[in-house]
């Protein structure tokens, strides 16, 4: 008899697949859009019942709900359903195709997300993110025109290759523990066999790992196609391209480092983690942005996964955490307000979006100021945290952090200026509606909470990677 | 086991055939020419699977091997698809570069992987495949980087997927999927390109008026 843990699991990563079969016998897209946002209501609660669910370690066969996974989850099932209420309120697109492929693309989207947050297989692991990068390049592609096109490839190549790279790396991870001792094959079962492992093969396979999930996830050397991709991708989709592939792909990070770090004879994960995290900060701070606001929003986002991997890498679970979590609401808010002001404004940008609409325009200049890591936001308190735990390792990393962190927040603080701008003379009155504006405003007060109360599952979650 | 003492170097001679497929395909000169050798580069690895599947009795990797070989035949149809369209050369450099910067990769990775796995109970027997395997994937990655067009670069990504098939076969429980892995999308570029979404891509532009589509 399952246990009703493992059920739920198991349904949550179930239903977008069912969805989004479902969905593409839906012909006309305002129904598929309900049916979208149906599914997507009903993954939150799975995924609320699973947090309230017994769970013991954790371990569900092939799934593991422990801590982590359900931190990681709750903010990528919330974006989900804001995302999905966001999406009723954009027209569709204009090809056919693209109208009925982009709930079902929203749900595969979703499914493989929860399905590589949830997998203990790494194998599974690695095939969910696969389908995952499948599934956004097909987003990414989905308006037609030759930009997303190109964008599209780049992001199939680049994190084709991320992909390889880490496959190798798991391989390599597996071969490395004596055969027996990771028998039934998990992240954990590799983790237990790690202080027999060949210590050689377990750094190189680490090695392998970290570069691969690591591109998918934004972070050095590969970080261009994410910016490029998010700003490509039809304003429906973009929130969930931003919010859940890279934080699956820096949790399987994770959970591959992990097996080196229970090895003594092996070299210690965190620094590399830390390195390669400070280097896509300031990466992202000094690379010239060009293009629009979403360009500068996906770089501003490879900042923060970066932020995040410094945190894991440096010894502070809990900053990174909130990090990772703190961010996909806020750059959530950020694209659904700028979604919304370009579908709208067309190519008027960001100039004089608070006098033109001040919910809208005030949403996205505090969901900027979040990013930048301003208080009362949770990116603030992880920024802080981070700066601690930076200065108890080494005081090296404290002169690097502030460059980067400064840098991100200037160009930040200029898109926020323009946002005060005059607006266009000739712009015509409209209005965002409440399927926008709740959605933003419910993940700015979300953030805010996060950094204001640090909920038990927190303290849980961090206890996993220590 | 029998097959395996019969012919003990048919294996490594299968391993060896895949490299050079993977190094030819940074100079191949057509788009379907490169088509037919990742259709080869597949059925070389099939007889891989295959015959460590016969030897040791393996369902799974049999079943891998009659995935790769059904990719191999899908590739192998595609050809037409691609018959007409050049591929183009190298970015810059000399016509050297590619096969130099392939050798290089092939030494790399032998320099990697070979000392690392010495140790390495598990890893030990297959430590040439490994390498191998290792090879085919930053060769794939070189194809994609130095050649230019679309075709080239699907080319490219098709062939480190065989490395990775190659690398998995190490491991119970992955090659079937990971060959899975390798030929869904493989089968779905196809699908692409008969469809006309990498005419859009091909090299980076649109067509010219009155271009006829491949």
């Amino acid at each position: 008899m399952p246990s009703l843990a493992a059920v739920l699991a198991w349904a949550l990563v179930l239903l977008p697949f069912a969805a989004a079969a479902a969905l593409l016998s839906v012909p006309r897209p305002r129904e598929a859009g309900w049916g979208n946002l149906a599914a997507a209501a009903l993954g939150l609660l799975l995924c609320l019942g699973l947090l309230a669910a017994p769970r013991g370690s954790g371990a569900l066969g092939l799934l593991r709900a422990d801590a982590l996974a359900l931190w990681l989850l709750l903010p990528g099932s919330l974006l989900g359903l804001t995302a999905a209420l966001f999406a009723t309120a954009q027209p569709p697109p204009v090809l056919p195709a693209a109208a009925r492929g982009q709930p079902v693309l929203f749900q595969l989207l979703l499914g493989t997300h929860h399905l590589a947050l949830l997998a203990d297989h790494p194998g599974l692991c690695w095939l969910a993110l696969a389908a995952a990068v499948l599934a956004a390049a097909g987003a990414v592609a989905l308006s037609g025109d030759p930009a997303a096109l190109r964008a599209a490839r780049r992001m199939a190549v680049l994190c084709g290759a991320g992909l390889a790279l880490a496959l190798f790396g798991t391989v390599l991870l597996i071969l490395a523990v004596p055969p027996e001792a990771a028998v039934p094959l998990s992240w954990a079962a590799l983790r237990a066999a790690a202080p027999g492992a060949d210590a050689g093969l377990l750094n190189l396979g680490w090695v392998f790992l970290l570069l691969g999930y690591g591109t998918m996830a934004g972070l050095v050397p590969l970080p261009g196609w994410l910016p490029a991709a998010q700003a490509a991708a039809p304003a429906s989709l973009a929130p969930l391209l931003a919010g859940l592939l890279p934080v699956a792909a820096l949790h399987a990070v994770l959970r591959a480092a992990a097996v080196p770090a229970a090895a003594a004879a092996a070299l210690p994960p965190g620094p590399w983690l830390a390195a390669f995290g400070l280097a896509a900060l300031l990466l992202a701070a000094a690379l010239p942005r060009g293009g629009d606001a979403r360009h500068l929003l996906g770089w501003a986002g490879n900042a923060q996964i970066g932020l995040a991997a410094l945190g894991f890498g440096l010894g502070a679970p809990a900053a990174g955490l909130v990090q990772l979590a703190g961010q996909a609401l806020l750059r959530g808010a950020a694209l659904f307000a700028l979604g919304r002001a370009a579908t709208l404004r067309g190519d008027s940008g960001l100039a004089g979006l608070v006098a033109a609409q001040p919910a809208l325009g005030w949403g996205l200049g505090l969901a900027l100021a979040g990013l930048a890591g301003l208080p009362p936001f949770a990116p603030f308190f992880a920024e802080l945290g981070l700066g601690l735990a930076a200065a108890r390792v080494s005081g090296w990393w404290l002169p690097f952090l502030l460059l980067g962190l400064l840098a991100v927040g200037a160009a930040l603080a200029a898109a926020m200026q323009a946002l005060h701008a005059a607006p266009p003379a000739a712009e015509p009155a409209f209005r965002a509606d409440w399927a926008v504006l709740g959605p933003l405003w419910l993940h700015l007060a979300l953030a805010v909470l996060l950094g204001l109360a640090a909920p038990p599952l927190l303290a849980e979650a961090a206890a996993v990677l220590r | 086991m029998a097959g395996a003492d019969l012919l003990p170097g048919l294996v490594p001679l299968l391993v060896g055939g895949l490299l050079l497929c993977s190094l030819a395909l940074l100079r191949v000169a057509r788009g379907g020419t490169a088509i037919a050798t990742l259709a080869a580069q597949g059925v070389l690895l099939a007889a891989v699977a295959g015959w460590r599947g016969g030897g040791q009795g393996s369902a799974e990797l049999l079943a891998t091997a009659g995935v790769l070989l059904l990719g191999a035949g899908l590739l192998w149809g595609a050809r037409g698809l691609l018959a007409g369209w050049p591929a183009p050369p190298e970015r810059g450099g000399a016509p050297v570069a590619g096969p130099v910067a392939g050798v290089a990769t092939v030494a790399v990775a032998a320099l990697l992987l070979l000392p690392a796995t010495r140790g390495s109970p598990a890893a030990f027997p297959v430590r040439e495949e490994l390498s191998v395997a290792l090879a085919m994937l930053l060769l794939g990655m070189l194809v994609t980087i130095l050649r230019r067009g679309a075709a080239m670069q699907v080319a490219g990504l098709l062939s480190l997927g065989h490395g990775l098939v190659l690398a998995a076969l190490a491991v119970p429980g992955l090659p079937l999927p990971v060959a899975l892995a390798v030929v869904l999308p493989g089968s779905a570029l196809l699908v692409a390109l008969r469809g006309g979404l990498l005419r859009h891509l091909r090299d980076g532009a649109p067509d010219p008026p009155g271009s006829t589509p491949h």
